[in-house]
């Protein structure tokens, strides 16, 4: 299957009522499956009007109770903004996909990790955060899609699947696992107000104090979810000479040279977080602590690299690697570079001795 | 022996509104209130309010209502009314939240015919954000961004929704009605009504625009903003019938 | 009281009293006797025997003074002058409209129909033997 089939197939497999979306490559493939498989599996489809209207398309099933999901590409992502952040301030579940394509601006349709400020960082207007999960191979675009579902209701919460254009469009076996996903019970949803008072679904707050207290109680449910909800992989990450920070498409291509720095003889271990919200701090920075240096690789300017930076807190010294405008890191010198800091560290290590 | 000939509906709930005194809004809220009670749908209605002077509706229903991005009523109606074909579905929106930001959303819902209800209050100015140039401002009128009057060669003349909605075929109901006296009130409670009636059973997307006082930013007295209503406003939008039970009505 | 005492009747709207019935025998018109310009009587036939029945309407219309904003409108409506606002003011500082000639009231609602503050209610009392 491909990431983008995987992706729909599980929305469908997790429950989801409502797919609403509008065509941008490279995500097309999403929408097409389930313009093709929703209707004939009890669901809604709509090709919306615009990325706008999908989104709040998604505001409105995810009002009346039931699962919603909206996928685009980055330009398109970018108009999802401001539903987002009403999303988070009403306090609504939601799945967004971003199959992130080159910028800015329209851009190209090659792959890209340049989304991850906009997707971690903020992107809408407000103190908020979406869950972040990025898989890299087509079982995590489906694990994780129905992940997403499971989440979003159970912290009332938008989250966003980030992945990319490569991802996407790559074919790979999958396992479809049973989704065991059951809605919780909604009884803030709008369902029509039998047998009980009125519900009411907003993130207009103008009381004295009103919205501060909201947003203190939006950030203790952050914080809940950092403790919680935190993933990500190691591979070899005690006492290597370099560890690769990772994601995605770069996280699969940082495994590959990884295997092949042991030819000249670099340990090179793998820390690649799967949810880039909340950020996996803490085991980030047990894993650098015993490494002589950290190299993070992403297709951005280097995005994850702020954050490593910060979780890494001075442990090792943080290198960068980044490819953007849709380039795609590759094997050659990514080792040219492993080779590199190789040197460079065991210099500093003769040097210390 | 005692006939209640009027009462205060039980659809609205004992807040005083915020709305300024003579506000068409404060009509319009009471007439939905009155035919959601006459149709006995109360539990089964859901309300998208606006952003405008209406974002505040939610306090004045006694049922289920959300709030929706400014302009996006349309889109998160849709996203209710597909997931709950059987609840009553209406969007209440103003000049920006239907024909300016939200037009895209109003056309696109109003063409895919999804079967709910729009009322569409149309008070030629943005009320909330202080008296602005609408896109129903008529030519002349002066507002806050448009100090020496609406002028067509720059600004384009006002914008006619149910003209533009009656070129779509999807649509079953297109009315238009004017809060003018006590008349105009009781052929708007008739749309509504008429409305409604046609989401109840299925036949399609319901469409209600309402010329409304707005005293404040129109600068004139309630009284006043009432003839407003009924003389300039009325000549510039028509009080009539555009669509009925499917088929376009000529004028 | 005969038919020829009968004074100018006077045509109330639909919503008003109950006019005379049609005997089988004896064709008559509806009629209402205003007194007073307060409280019309009526006559019903019953029997093909006069009956007098007097019964009274009264129509009051009730402001709620604390939804009230004084926007006038409905005192510009009115077309018996029942309304008008009044010089006290209410909780909010406004000075609200009140019933200054309550007995003038014929319950044609058009004062509840324009308030945009649903804060006017209107009854209608029919009171008397056959009431």
């Amino acid at each position: 299957m491909t990431g983008n089939d995987a992706i729909a197939e599980a929305a469908i497999r997790a429950g989801c009522d409502a797919y609403y979306g509008y065509p941008i490559t490279p995500q097309n493939e999403i929408a097409n499956y389930m313009a093709r498989h929703m209707p004939a599996r009890g669901g809604v489809f709509i090709q919306a009007e615009s990325e706008l209207a999908a989104i709040n398309m998604v505001f409105g099933t995810a009002v009346a109770g039931r699962r919603a999901m909206t996928s685009s590409s980055s330009p398109g992502v970018s108009l999802k903004q401001e539903g987002i952040s009403y999303l988070a301030g009403a306090e609504l579940p939601a799945v967004i996909v971003n199959v992130q394509r080159g910028g800015p601006g329209l851009g190209n349709i090659a792959p890209s990790q340049s989304d991850y400020f906009q997707a971690v960082k903020g992107g809408g207007h407000g103190d908020y955060h979406q869950i972040v999960l990025a898989p890299d191979s087509v079982q995590e675009m489906y694990d994780l899609t129905a992940l997403a579902f499971d989440l979003a209701d159970r912290y009332r919460n938008p989250v966003m699947v980030l992945a990319d254009g490569r991802l996407g469009q790559m074919m790979e076996p999958v396992t479809l696992h049973e989704v065991r996903s059951r809605p919780p019970p909604k009884p803030w949803a709008l369902t029509g107000a039998r047998g009980r008072k009125p519900n009411l679904i907003r993130s207009l707050l103008l009381g004295e104090g009103e919205l501060e207290r909201h947003n203190l109680r939006l950030q203790r449910k952050y914080a809940r979810i950092s403790r919680s909800e935190q993933r990500w992989e190691e591979r070899n990450a005690r006492n290597c000479d370099v560890l690769i920070v990772a994601y995605g498409t770069c996280a699969r291509i940082a495994r590959g040279c990884a295997a092949a720095a042991a030819d000249f003889g670099l340990k090179a271990g793998l820390f690649r977080p799967i949810s880039l919200w909340p950020f996996p701090s803490r085991p980030m920075r047990r894993a650098a602590s015993s490494a002589r240096c950290v190299l993070v690789i992403e297709m951005s300017a280097g995005q994850m690299l702020e954050d490593v930076r910060l979780a890494v807190a001075g442990m090792a010294p943080v290198f960068f690697l980044g490819r953007m405008g849709g380039g795609v890191p590759e094997e050659g010198e990514v080792l040219r570079r492993l080779r590199a800091l190789a040197k460079t560290t065991r210099r500093r290590s003769h040097g210390a001795e | 022996m005692k006939t209640v000939l009027y009462k205060r509906p039980k659809s609205l709930t004992s807040v005083p509104t915020h709305y300024c005194p003579g506000c068409g809004h404060g009509i319009v809220h009471r007439l939905i209130a009155e035919v959601v009670d006459g149709l006995d749908i109360r539990e089964r209605t859901i309300g998208i309010a606006p952003v405008g002077c209406a974002v505040l509706a939610y306090f004045y229903f006694n049922f289920d209502v959300t709030e929706a991005a400014h302009g996006r009523c349309a889109a998160v109606a849709t996203g209710i009314k597909r997931v709950l074909p059987d609840r009553i579905v209406f969007s209440y929106q103003g000049d920006g939240d239907l024909a300016a930001i939200g037009l895209a959303e109003t056309i696109h819902a109003a063409n895919r015919g999804e079967n709910i209800t729009v009322v569409f209050v149309n008070n030629t100015v943005y009320g909330m954000t202080g008296g602005q140039m609408a896109p129903t401002t008529l030519v002349g009128q002066k507002t806050s961004t448009t100090p020496d009057g609406r002028d067509a060669p720059t600004m384009g003349p006002p914008l006619r929704m149910c003209e533009l909605l009656n070129t779509l075929p999807s649509p079953y109901h297109i009315e238009r009605v004017a809060l003018d006296g006590p008349a105009g009130v009781r052929k708007a409670r008739n749309a509504l009504m008429k409305a409604f009636r046609a989401q109840l059973e299925n036949k399609g997307y319901s469409f209600v625009e309402i010329l409304a006082s707005c005293p404040t930013h129109q600068r004139l007295s309630p009284a006043q903003a009432l003839k407003f209503v009924g003389g300039e406003m009325a000549s510039q939008f028509p009080v009539r019938v555009f669509r009925e039970e499917g088929k376009a009505v000529n004028a | 009281m005969g038919q020829g005492d009968l004074e100018q009747t006077r045509r109330l709207d639909s919503r008003g009293l109950a006019g005379c019935r049609e005997s089988g025998r004896r064709p008559l018109a509806d009629r209402a006797l205003i007194l007073d310009g307060a409280n019309p009587w009526v006559f019903r036939w019953t029997n093909r025997r006069l009956r007098p029945s007097f019964q009274a309407m009264r129509c009051l219309v009730q402001v709620n003074r604390q939804f009230c904003k004084g926007c006038g409108l409905c005192v510009s409506v009115c077309p018996k002058g029942v309304l008008s606002l009044s010089k006290e003011l209410n909780k909010f500082g406004i000075h609200y409209v009140e019933a200054i000639r309550p007995e003038e009231c014929i319950g044609c609602c058009r004062c509840a129909e324009i308030c945009p503050d649903a804060a006017i209610e209107v009854e209608k009392e029919i009171s008397g033997p056959d009431a």
